[in-house]
């Protein structure tokens, strides 16, 4: 969805955290999970 | 990346039976609009989700529950084996309620809990906290599928004695998921809340901490991104990190018939792809407002390392904040700003 960029170099970390986050669905598109705030 | 809708989300009516302090709509019981949505009208909506293969209606307003054909709506959804999400204050469910709907396990329940009967009624008014706490024991003892949402409309209270006894009592009606909102959308009366960027660092700060502690399945909404850094290691094997959604593959509906890209922009008239009644679906949801190809967001978002994965989060919110559909989340954009940002998340800080 979002344009090509270069991706610099990351730290392990980083690495790690991409990998890991890389592998969760977004919740707000799980069933039955919201996403507004304020209503109801 | 497919834009075909996996759910439709939908403002059943803008009238409400409370009048919540923080309502990114202008709900209240004296708001009324005329013209709203007819059952034939959510009919023909859940006529074409079916076609359309999509998966699941969110319920919405508003107070879904105070439309007299919500019953019609929901069997109808469920007899086209349709999932239906209902968000709701909570204070018509019944048993009467529970006990007409077809199929109670296609059936999932978004009920706002706000604290505590203090906190709670001072931002939805006297006598609904018992009212919802019957209710969501209701739930529990029907075993729908649940969602309790808290919004922390003001924070102090967390830091008290009574913030336990609040968590107690979620874990006693356990819900297959707590959602707590600690920022306040700057959207309807929302825009009036003035919350402290501090202030919602602490509260994320002390959520999150009683998450790792107690291992509650207490969903954040908030981007990864601004959970401090001390956190980063746990986040690691954190599977509840929120996402936000993937606002592409949700179209929205108005109570009178407006559709665009999620639910919040049909509030935006240039944001809307055309309204029902004058329009037939088909021809609506191929118009370009909703069917996104690509953004390219900016500020913090833009140089984040997850943002081809958060997507900027809440593009309702980023809207909402700087009328652009391309601008960083507020939330991570302020806290970028004061240096609350996790540095971890950050890609490239010469850009800036």
């Amino acid at each position: 969805m979002l344009e090509a960029i270069e991706i610099p170099e990351m730290s392990e970390l980083q690495l790690r955290l991409l990998d890991h986050i890389s592998g969760i669905e977004a919740i707000g598109c799980n069933v039955g999970v919201i996403c507004g705030v304020g209503t109801t | 990346m497919s834009n075909d809708k996996v759910l439709f989300y939908i403002y059943t009516t803008i009238s409400c039976n409370l009048s919540c302090v923080h309502c990114y709509v202008p709900s209240s019981p004296n708001f009324v609009i005329k013209n709203e949505l007819s059952t034939e009208e959510f009919k023909k909506i859940i006529d074409f989700a079916e076609r359309r293969k999509v998966r699941e209606i969110r319920l919405t307003g508003g107070e879904p529950l105070i439309r007299k054909d919500i019953l019609d709506i929901i069997n109808y959804a469920i007899s086209k084996n349709i999932l239906v999400t209902i968000e709701t204050n909570g204070l018509l469910i019944d048993n009467n309620f529970l006990n007409s709907i077809k199929d109670l396990s296609k059936v999932y329940v978004s009920v706002s809990l706000d604290g505590p009967k203090e906190v709670h009624e001072k931002i939805r008014g006297k006598d609904t906290f018992e009212r919802v706490l019957r209710s969501l024991y209701l739930l529990k003892e029907y075993k729908v599928n649940r969602t309790i949402i808290t919004t922390l409309v003001e924070k102090k209270w967390i830091y008290d004695e009574k913030f336990n006894e609040f968590v107690k009592l979620i874990q006693d009606l356990s819900p297959n998921l707590w959602y707590v909102h600690v920022w306040v959308s700057p959207a309807g009366r929302g825009k009036l809340i003035k919350t402290n960027i501090y202030d919602i660092y602490n509260a994320i700060k002390l959520l999150y901490s009683l998450r790792v502690r107690l291992k509650l399945n207490i969903v954040l909404n908030v981007p990864p991104a601004v959970i401090p850094e001390e956190f980063t290691e746990h986040m690691l094997n954190d599977n509840l990190l929120n996402l936000g959604c993937r606002f592409w593959r949700i179209a929205g509906f108005s109570s009178n018939g407006n559709v665009s890209i999620y639910h919040r922009f049909t509030l935006f008239p240039e944001m809307r792809a055309g309204n029902l009644r004058n329009s037939s679906l088909d021809d609506i949801f191929n118009h370009k407002l909703l069917n996104i190809k690509k953004m390219k967001l900016k500020g913090i978002c833009g140089k984040c390392l997850i943002r081809d994965l958060c997507n900027g989060f809440c593009r309702a919110d980023a809207y909402e904040y700087y009328r652009d559909f391309n601008a960083p989340h507020p939330l991570c954009q302020l806290f970028y700003e004061n240096g609350l940002f996790n540095k971890n998340f950050i890609l490239r800080e010469e850009d800036e």
